[in-house]
């Protein structure tokens, strides 16, 4: 099914483009060039993806499972101290930004995470660091790590939180947020109401996503942990309060996925012996940490082996591999791989993130670029103010996709009154849960043509009745005519295709 | 102090059973000896003997794996355990032979006593999980489970929580507000992360309310890092300059140790080192306090039947002198006079205290009130009402019930150094009288109770113990587990202000402005009724939580005052005797006196027999000074 076109990138990428060639060679522009630059850069690159959560939530973990590689550091005490950019780049380098300067960073990295040599530079100064990174991964997406919530040292939360919810004036750095949750606390909810609030005055408003993180830990390592965790996560997703400040809820186990992306063939081969042991003796190995780690037993495989598969997979996933094995279900390395990717809850993440936002992304970033061309025109006088002036307003008011975007801010400032159920039918209509026809209509990819025109008929009706209700308001009136418009939008691209 | 056999648990039994069987002993004397108010004593020493309870409560955040803990350390699965939500109540744990569980429900008026019901044992676990209701749907505020449990058979009794801060958990002060009614604290954290900030401000909160607290690190049976997190967490509670042990655990490998009758497994488990702190520290220390009062009431007891005897002895040895015996008797009344009326320094002490601390409370919740409507203010005046009013009105409700409960602090701690400061002056005063009633030395360092020991004992026994039931009483409803609903009342819904039609018409010709000031104006409304709401709220809070306040401490100086009325009462009434005998002696002609003198050396040979009994007693338990 065809999505909505994404010209309007275009226009924005043109008219940011014919505002930059008006600062060249021109001093008192200088300033104004800079911030059309950077914007034209955000135009052109990926989707930001900032991680965030209380401490040891598993950021880093999730991080690197998403770049299929281990470059995050990840040991047990507070590691992140500074906020970490990872994009892809055409080599590999480290900078940090410190004071407006950027600097370049010594780095190395051995088996396992990247190792910063910060140097002299102290992590208050440095406002961020920036790591480039080949990796296909990254081509579509940068992901931004940063330190915990409700840290014992409140200095580290503060500069997430201001990362995340900056001041009016300016727009968020991060197009969306992976919010890491083990469960939902009453300090996560205090933050997602923050930033909620934060975003909905916000030029762009910024998406959440809720991950019920760690999943394996959920059961304490029975091996039905992850079948849990989804359940819970269903329970998050239906609660009232953090319907309204993430989209969705998903289970993921980090670990699982960061190893599942890179299982060596080493550590197969060390799976198979404790697989094959007899079961009474790994029984006796398996019941924790510390006998895995560190006791004498007759299965032949070196303590240093089991030392390695536990901080690889940790005691949930080394019992999972043992049965995966075990029951036949996988016989070689790249089933394994496969089986805890799969399981790990990885692959619907990335899915949501496609379906979410990378879509929708282009309208997002088109917007910002043309609030943020708004206020430099507005601020700076450029020389064809009127002409660029013009062709803004007119890219603003034809499309319908911006109106669609001020009415979502509207519903979530709580200026339309929608019932509860309305609203969450709105902002389906609207694109909030996927722009394309069938996410906005609450279908599945796979209905029938005449289901969807059925669908989308019964929603235009609705909608045409809401507005025409002597009692409903002006903005409740005004907010029912942008439905039906959208609705008809699909009509129309329906019978184009 | 070198471990005594109190202190190893083991002979505990016999020693109980050693101490009643002197208290017997010492009622016997005092009712042949006819002092009945010294009998009375005895009888309230003996009913605290008899049956103590220790109240450990097991505090967390949410998931931390408390009710694991419990199930490990009662040896019964009775507290649900699940993956999601479990424990929404709290659930209270002790010692019977036979299986019951009851169920203790809220009630909306303070005065009303709580309704019990019993249920069968088999359905504990549902009401725990609020998966079973009753018919009408009662919110329940307790669960009560008795059953057979070897570590709960000295009076402990434990309970579980349901932990703070998941989602549609109970906020912390609900948790606060219940614990002045815990001896101790056993403060649960797991594996899997060092301590949080709130956790550790939790922590430094509740050390004002229970200075007994101790941790459990659990689920080390699944987290590699474990003795890293304990390291970690050492290192913050020194930071803190908390001084609290830890203890990892796995409540996993103990319930496997437990089914395989597995001793290794066992001391994997880490239990045994936190049983073992339980049964010393929580358990036979209470016992010990508990203890050394006795010994304490019984020696002073028997010195005041002594001293009787001593005088009637000495007035009848030395006829001669009994002039001045009379006149010293005489002064030793007077002094125990003193210490009955009014003007006796520990009265003032007494009043003034009161008066100070009431003053000092009240003050203190006015200021907290008034500093959080300025915030109330400050906060609505930068909001629309009717967007936030929901989350407005939660955040209030949350943000009061923490200042009362900090109130409630101040007031606790307050009420406790009142008792400690009337004490001191009481025995100082007390002091002068004893030693004029010659009464021997050794056994005064008994009598009175060294001052840095006095908060265990306050906290539990002769008049600290009373204001804290006292304490407890007064407050229980509002700050017992249940909800602050008492002082929710009913939150005024605003109106909602629709735009007047007129207006619209208005705007239409008179250009928008119009509809932008009527806008305004009716914000403006709605903030200020807002306000309003809100102060009255506080102010009911305010009036609410004051009076029961006052109610709180005219109960503690009554109690204090009566306790220490009894005990002058009977300094006076022993001096009375001593007066009053040995006036008799002189009355007495020569045979008289030999023969009553005759008789008098065989009962103080008989109280001496008693007192070295006690002393020995006290000898046994390690009592400083014995």
């Amino acid at each position: 099914m065809a999505s909505y076109p994404p010209s309007v990138i275009h226009q924005a990428k043109n008219l940011t483009e014919t505002a930059l060639a008006a600062t060249q060679s021109r001093e008192e522009l200088a300033h104004a060039g800079d911030i059309l630059h950077s914007s034209l850069d955000r135009l052109n690159g990926p989707l930001r993806v900032a991680i965030a959560g209380k401490i040891k939530a598993g950021k880093s973990t999730l991080l690197n499972a998403l770049v299929g590689e281990e470059l995050a550091p990840t040991d047990a005490g507070e590691c992140t101290r500074i906020i970490t950019w990872y994009q892809e780049g055409v080599t590999y380098k480290v900078v940090a930004e410190s004071h407006g300067k950027i600097i370049d960073l010594p780095f190395t990295r051995d088996e396992s995470a990247i190792e910063v040599d910060l140097g002299d530079l102290v992590a208050q100064e440095t406002s961020r660091i920036i790591i480039s990174w080949p990796s296909s991964a990254l081509h579509t997406i940068t992901l931004i790590d940063t330190p915990g919530l409700a840290s014992l040292s409140t200095d580290l939360s503060e500069r997430t939180i201001a990362f995340l919810t900056p001041g009016e004036e300016q727009a968020a750095q991060a197009d969306a947020v992976l919010y890491l949750m083990r469960h939902v606390h009453s300090e996560d909810i205090h933050f997602l109401e923050a930033f909620h609030d934060n975003a909905v005055s916000q030029a762009t408003p910024v998406n959440a996503i809720g991950i019920l993180s760690r999943a394996d830990e959920v059961g304490g390592g029975r091996l039905d942990s992850l079948e849990s965790a989804k359940k819970i996560a269903e329970r998050y997703k239906k609660d009232q309060k953090l319907r309204r400040l993430c989209q969705t809820v998903l289970p993921v186990a980090g670990l699982l996925a960061q190893t599942g992306c890179s299982l060596r063939e080493a550590e197969f081969r060390a799976l198979l012996v404790l697989a094959n042991a007899p079961k009474s003796e790994t029984d006796l190995l398996l019941l924790s940490v510390d006998r895995f780690a560190h006791a004498p037993s007759p299965v032949d495989l070196p303590i240093e082996a089991r030392r390695h598969l536990l901080s690889r997979l940790g005691l949930f996933g080394v019992r999972l591999s043992i049965a995966l094995i075990h029951h036949k279900i996988v016989r070689n390395a790249s089933q394994l791989s496969t089986e805890l990717v799969k399981r790990s809850g990885l692959i619907e993440l990335q899915e949501m993130l496609a379906m979410q936002f990378s879509s929708r992304n282009e309208i997002l970033k088109a917007r910002t670029a043309l609030l943020t061309l708004d206020a430099v025109i507005e601020k700076f006088h450029f020389p064809n103010t009127h002409e660029l002036r013009n062709q803004l307003e007119r890219i603003f008011s034809s499309t319908h996709e911006f109106t669609e975007i001020r009415l979502l801010n509207a519903i979530r400032a709580g200026n339309v009154r929608f019932s509860s159920e309305e609203i969450t039918d709105a902002e389906q209509l609207l694109g909030v849960r996927g722009n394309n026809i069938h996410s906005r209509l609450g279908l599945e990819k796979q209905e029938d043509i005449s289901i969807i025109r059925k669908k989308t008929f019964d929603e235009l009706s609705r909608w045409q009745r809401r507005a025409e209700n002597p009692i409903s308001t002006r903005e409740t009136v005004e907010a029912a005519r942008v439905l039906i418009r959208t609705c008809e939008g699909i009509l129309v691209t329906m019978a184009a295709a | 102090m070198t471990s005594t056999p109190a202190q190893q648990g083991t002979t505990s039994q016999d020693i109980q059973a050693h101490a009643l069987h002197l208290l017997d002993l010492t009622k016997k004397a005092s009712t042949a000896y006819n002092r009945p108010d010294l009998t009375q004593r005895l009888n309230e020493t003996r009913r605290h003997v008899a049956d103590p309870t220790i109240r450990l409560m097991v505090v967390g955040e949410f998931k931390k794996g408390k009710s694991s803990l419990v199930n490990a350390l009662t040896l019964a699965e009775v507290c649900p355990v699940d993956d999601d939500i479990a424990t929404s109540v709290p659930t209270a744990i002790r010692h019977a032979e036979t299986p019951t569980a009851t169920v203790i429900y809220e009630t909306s008026d303070p005065e009303e006593e709580n309704e019990r019901q019993s249920i069968p044992f088999e359905q504990a676990a549902g009401f725990v999980m609020e998966t079973q209701r009753s018919a009408g749907s009662k919110r329940v505020r307790l669960v009560e489970i008795d059953l057979p449990s070897p570590l709960l058979q000295n009076g402990l009794t434990i309970i579980d929580t349901p932990g703070v801060g998941g989602l549609g958990s109970p906020n912390t002060s609900v948790t606060y507000g219940a614990l002045p009614m815990a001896d101790a604290l056993l403060f649960v954290t797991d594996a899997s992360q060092e301590f949080t900030k709130p956790e550790l401000d939790f922590l430094h909160t509740a050390q004002e309310f229970c200075p007994n607290i101790f941790c459990a690190l659990t689920k080390t049976d699944f987290f590699p890092e474990w003795r890293r997190i304990v390291e970690l967490d050492k290192s913050h509670f020194e930071r803190a300059e908390l001084a609290f042990p830890i203890f990892p655990v796995s409540s996993a490998l103990h319930r496997r140790a437990v089914q395989g009758d597995n001793l290794d497994l066992r001391t994997e488990s880490g239990y045994p080192p936190l049983v073992e702190h339980i049964k010393t520290e929580l358990i036979a220390k209470s016992q010990f306090v508990t203890l050394r009062s006795v010994v304490s009431d019984l020696i002073s007891v028997t010195q005041m039947i002594h001293s009787q005897f001593k005088a009637e002895h000495e007035a009848l040895a030395d006829p001669d002198k009994s002039a001045d015996l009379l006149s010293r008797l005489e002064g030793t009344k007077e002094k125990a006079d003193e210490l009955r009326s009014r003007l006796a320094r520990w009265q003032q002490t007494l009043s003034d205290g009161i008066q100070d601390l009431t003053s000092h409370v009240e003050f203190d919740l006015r200021h907290r009130m008034r500093n959080l409507t300025r915030l109330t203010d400050d906060a609505l005046d930068a909001s629309d009402p009717d967007e936030v009013w929901e989350e407005f009105s939660a955040w209030l409700q949350q943000q009061t019930a923490n200042q009362v409960v900090e109130n409630y602090a101040q007031l606790t701690k307050g009420a406790i150094e009142l008792a400690r400061r009337v004490t001191e002056h009481f025995h100082d005063d007390q002091d002068n009288i004893t030693d004029r009633l010659e009464i021997d030395a050794p056994s005064e360092a008994l009598a009175r109770i060294s001052l840095g020991e006095l908060d265990a004992s306050i906290r539990k026994f002769g008049a600290g113990g009373k204001v804290m039931t006292g304490l407890r009483g007064s407050y229980g409803t509002m700050l017992m587990f249940g909800m602050l609903g008492t002082y929710v009342g009913q939150m005024a819904h605003l109106a909602i202000g629709m735009i007047n039609p007129a207006t619209v018409l208005l705007g239409v010709f008179s250009g928008k402005k119009a509809i932008k000031d009527e806008k305004k104006r009716l914000l403006l409304q709605r903030q200020h009724q807002a306000k309003t709401t809100a102060h009255r709220y506080v102010d009911d809070v305010v009036f609410q939580v004051s009076s029961d306040s006052r109610a709180a401490l005219r109960q503690v100086q009554r109690t204090l005052r009566n306790e220490y009325q009894q005990r002058a009462d009977e300094l006076q009434k022993s001096a009375q005797e001593a007066y009053v005998t040995a006036q008799n002696a002189r009355k007495k002609n020569q045979n008289e006196c030999q023969h009553r003198l005759k008789e008098v050396e065989a009962e103080l040979k008989r109280i001496n027999t008693l007192r070295e009994m006690i002393l020995h007693f006290a000898k046994r338990l390690g009592v400083k000074g014995a």
